[in-house]
């Protein structure tokens, strides 16, 4: 699986995907980009959604387009959540059938492709936030208890034990279904206050690695404080495999978000990929609903492990030895490759 | 390096020791979890404007119910732990000042008449060290006590007869408020019960429903249940009696009904001496009372259909288990071969097919690879009916489902702690020796390459386990996850924060085998173990 090959399509695929999410809107709208009614011109409706044309879609505002009307449509002319705006287009329709649904719709006449490249904000938005807090999280307790090693060191250690446990998809499923009112917010903070673990131990083992280097040494006997030692000389080495485990960690966010979506104990109003494919169960012969948002997880998720090896090997080949016994640490990442 | 008598024995009963901590942990962040729930107080009032007192029995469901839960308790350290003599001078306290009800705080006179007997041995001794119009006033709040236990003929709202009747009630039957003869009284009834037997109970009230209560819970014969379960719903204010011709299980349920309620009111009628005090300014708080209940096997009932979480537990547990132990035992006998092999054929057009396959079905979620298993294979047999259909191929779909993201992973493992070993002097020796290739491979290499993967076992448990829910869900198999699915939609809190409880302890104690195994593998293994604090994982 070694090869710088593989690593660069990861890598364009992962661009590729976070461009689709940033500009969801420019490729599937229910609102022209720019349109000009009534002799008012709006930039944008699709993100601005101007109050005048709540009750208006693309298709409606061309067929009543008066003189001097124009807009500039997207490329889809449909939202993730509206029905199809066709007239006389089947509810469930297979991909390529019909003009301006390119991948189909689904049960209720919704765009297939709208609501994948509105999904992918969803799933890319959780992963990247839940992993700014258990990215940032975990190196913070990991560094202290790596630094200050005594009774820092044990208190991390029994709250790294006593997370590892539990398992985070049931542990989110059960907080979300306890919560009086479940929001994506409450998700994240979930997900991110459970997973933090993982990088924890990782740095945990990195600072202990690099306090006892001489050139930390030499810091600390030039009198440097402590805090500027850890944040200074320690930091920097200690932080490319906190990169390696939150590239798999958000992997794995990505995966634990959808499957909480498919369980339907996710959050109702949001747009996924996972709630899509739990919708996809009620229409057995429909492939195209259960394979385009399956594909879009697939890409994601095995994006992301491809750069996590990748940056594992470029960065940090100590790394993959982390699976030997006698560093008593569980190990870091899948070793994919060599 | 520090040779031992018997180090398995010394790292086996390390780590369990070391497990004490982190089982409080997994303790504390259930009891996280369950603080989520919102406050009946907060949800149920329909609107917060009426005056206080204005709906009487709304308010008193929501008292139950908080109670129930130890919401009026605080969360970890109760400075001022309340008993019965407590409760009943705050109460005279209230009757003297004349307070009425106010939002959160009872009535005093319905506290002092919910207390009882109970309170009377720290009510009446002090009666007469009040001025005489207090006096009135306290002894008229009691009067309802002196009805419950039978005494007829008190003129109503006659406050000096009621002071000189409590005065004399006193005097006359101090020496019946003693633990030993009511514990005597009560077990005469549960021996040959009369009615005289009866009035020795009601005159002493509340006082004796401790010792009702675990009457009730050791009685074996219907009637004499029936008849303590009447005295004691009308002592305690309650409606929960054995009728007659009852079911087992009516028994059952009608038994662990008592001991729930006393578990939850015991201290409004014990007073709590010396030590207990210091003790319960632990263990009397939500956190300790919820601990507890949990340790006593008492898990509540599901609020989704009634059933005891415990039954439903047993009924669904083996499914999810069988369903993970099994997963989990094919992703090895499929991934430890396959390890073997895409080793020995380093850099082989297979070794990259087989890389390129498991790395695929690594990043498949598992719920999509379950869907494909599903619509492929038991498409018209058994998935997509709207009942749980539960047969033998849907259960080893699950199986396989399940497995397939973990033989990726396992064999990755594999492959890579065979190639380190593979590298190892040992090997060219035996090599050199002239062993047959197959058997280094098999007897010299696999023993050692076998480590790592083994102690992975323990961390695929919680992964399994979040997998499994998923699987079940989508195979429709009636296990844990599947009910929890359905506890989701119905609010079930007991039902969740149990089956998170659990699945997580069963993790834990898979961890702590894993760690104790790979101690017996490898000896170096063990050296760090004890040389060290806490387990591997730390």
């Amino acid at each position: 699986m070694k090869g710088r090959g593989l690593a660069r399509l990861a890598r364009l695929a992962l661009t590729a995907i976070v461009l689709v999410a940033v500009f969801a809107d420019f490729l599937a709208s229910d609102l022209p980009l720019a349109c000009h009614v009534q002799g008012h011109t709006y930039l944008f409706p699709n993100i601005t959604r101007p109050a005048a044309l709540a009750s208006e879609s693309c298709a409606r505002l061309r067929e009543h387009a008066g003189p001097g009307d124009w807009s500039i449509d997207p490329w889809v002319r449909s939202g993730p959540r509206a029905g199809t705006s066709l007239t006389g287009a089947p509810r469930v329709a297979p991909p390529w059938t019909v003009a301006g649904h390119p991948l189909g719709t689904d049960e209720r006449g919704r765009d297939v492709f709208a609501r994948l490249v509105h999904g992918a904000r969803t799933s890319l938005g959780v992963g990247l936030l839940a992993a700014l807090v258990f990215v940032g999280l975990g190196a913070c307790l990991g560094g202290l208890a790596g630094f200050y090693g005594g009774v820092t060191d044990a208190a991390v250690g029994r709250l790294i034990e006593t997370l590892t446990p539990f398992p985070t998809l049931i542990l989110v499923l059960v907080v979300q279904a306890l919560l009086p009112h479940p929001s994506i917010e409450s998700m994240l903070l979930a997900i991110g206050l459970t997973r933090w673990t993982e990088v924890a131990r990782v740095v945990r083992a990195e600072v202990l690695l690099v306090t006892s280097q001489d050139y930390v040494l030499a810091a600390r006997a030039l009198g440097v404080r402590p805090l500027r030692v850890l944040v200074r000389h320690i930091a920097p080495n200690a932080a490319a495999p906190v990169l390696v485990t939150a590239a798999f960690g958000i992997a794995q966010v990505v995966l634990i978000e959808s499957s909480l979506e498919f369980l339907r104990v996710g959050v109702a109003s949001s747009v996924s990929w996972g709630e899509m494919l739990s919708e996809a169960r009620g229409q057995p012969g429909a492939y195209w609903l259960l394979v385009f948002p399956g594909l879009a997880i697939f890409t994601v998720v095995a994006a992301l492990n491809l750069l996590g090896e990748a940056w594992r090997d470029a960065l940090d080949p100590r790394l993959a030895y982390a699976a030997q016994p006698l560093r008593g640490l569980a190990p870091a990442a899948p070793p994919f490759a060599d | 390096m520090r040779y031992s008598r018997r180090p398995m024995l010394r790292v086996a009963l390390r780590r369990m020791l070391w497990a004490i901590p982190t089982l409080l942990g997994i303790s504390l962040v259930a009891f996280f979890v369950t603080t989520l729930i919102p406050d009946p107080a907060a949800t149920v009032l329909p609107d917060s404007s009426a005056p206080p007192g204005s709906d009487r029995a709304l308010e008193d469901v929501i008292t139950a119910r908080r109670r129930s839960h130890f919401l009026d308790l605080p969360r970890f350290v109760n400075p001022h732990p309340e008993d019965v003599r407590t409760r009943a001078a705050s109460a005279v306290r209230r009757v003297v000042e004349g307070a009425v009800a106010s939002p959160g705080v009872e009535d005093p006179s319905r506290e002092l008449l919910r207390l009882g007997g109970a309170a009377l041995p720290y009510v009446l001794p002090d009666l007469d060290r009040l001025r005489p119009v207090d006096r009135g006033k306290v002894a008229l709040a009691l009067a309802p006590i002196a009805e419950r236990m039978g005494f007829v003929g008190l003129r109503r709202g006659d406050a000096e007869e009621s002071s000189r009747f409590w005065e004399r009630f006193w005097e006359d039957r101090a020496v019946d408020f003693n633990g030993g003869a009511v514990r005597r009284a009560v077990h005469r009834i549960t021996e040959d019960g009369t009615l005289l037997r009866e009035r020795d109970i009601l005159e002493v009230d509340t006082f004796a429903l401790g010792d009702l209560v675990l009457a009730i819970s050791e009685a074996t014969d219907q009637r004499t249940l029936a008849r303590l379960t009447g005295l004691a719903s009308h002592v305690a204010g309650r409606h929960v009696v054995l009728p007659e011709d009852a079911s087992e299980a009516a028994v059952r349920r009608i038994k662990g009904d008592w001991e729930e309620w006393w578990f939850v009111h015991r201290e409004d009628y014990v007073a709590l001496e010396g030590g207990e005090r210091v003790v319960a300014r632990f263990l009397d708080t939500r956190y300790g009372k919820w601990l507890l209940r949990g340790a006593r096997g008492r898990l509540g009932v599901s609020s989704r259909d009634g059933e005891p979480i415990l039954d439903k537990l047993a009924e669904r547990a083996p499914i999810t288990f069988a369903l993970t132990f099994l997963s989990l035992l094919l992703s090895y006998a499929l991934a430890i071969p396959f390890g073997v092999f895409s080793a020995v054929r380093r850099g082989e057009a297979v070794d990259v097919a087989l890389a390129a396959i498991l790395f695929a079905l690594y990043s498949l979620p598992t719920f999509w690879v379950a869907e494909l298993l599903a619509h492929g294979f038991a498409g018209p047999l058994a998935v997509g009916a709207s009942q749980a259909l539960y047969t033998r191929s849907s259960f080893l779909l699950a199986v396989l489902a399940l497995s397939a993201g973990s033989v990726a992973l396992l064999s990755r493992y594999e492959r890579a702690a065979i190639l380190d070993v593979l590298r190892q002097d040992y090997i060219r020796t035996a090599r050199a020796k002239g062993v047959p290739a197959l058997r280094v491979l098999v007897v010299h290499a696999l023993r050692n390459a076998l480590m790592p993967v083994v102690t992975l076992a323990g961390l695929q448990l919680p992964t399994s386990f979040g997998g499994a829910f998923v699987v079940e869900e989508v195979f429709r198999l009636p296990g844990m996850g599947y009910e929890t699915l359905r506890a989701v939609e119905a609010h079930d809190a007991a039902w969740l924060t149990t089956v998170l409880l659990i699945l997580s302890v069963v993790a834990m104690i898979g961890l702590i085998v894993t760690d104790v195994a790979a101690g017996a593998l490898d000896p170096r293994v063990r050296d760090v173990m004890l040389a060290r604090a806490g387990g591997t994982h730390s």
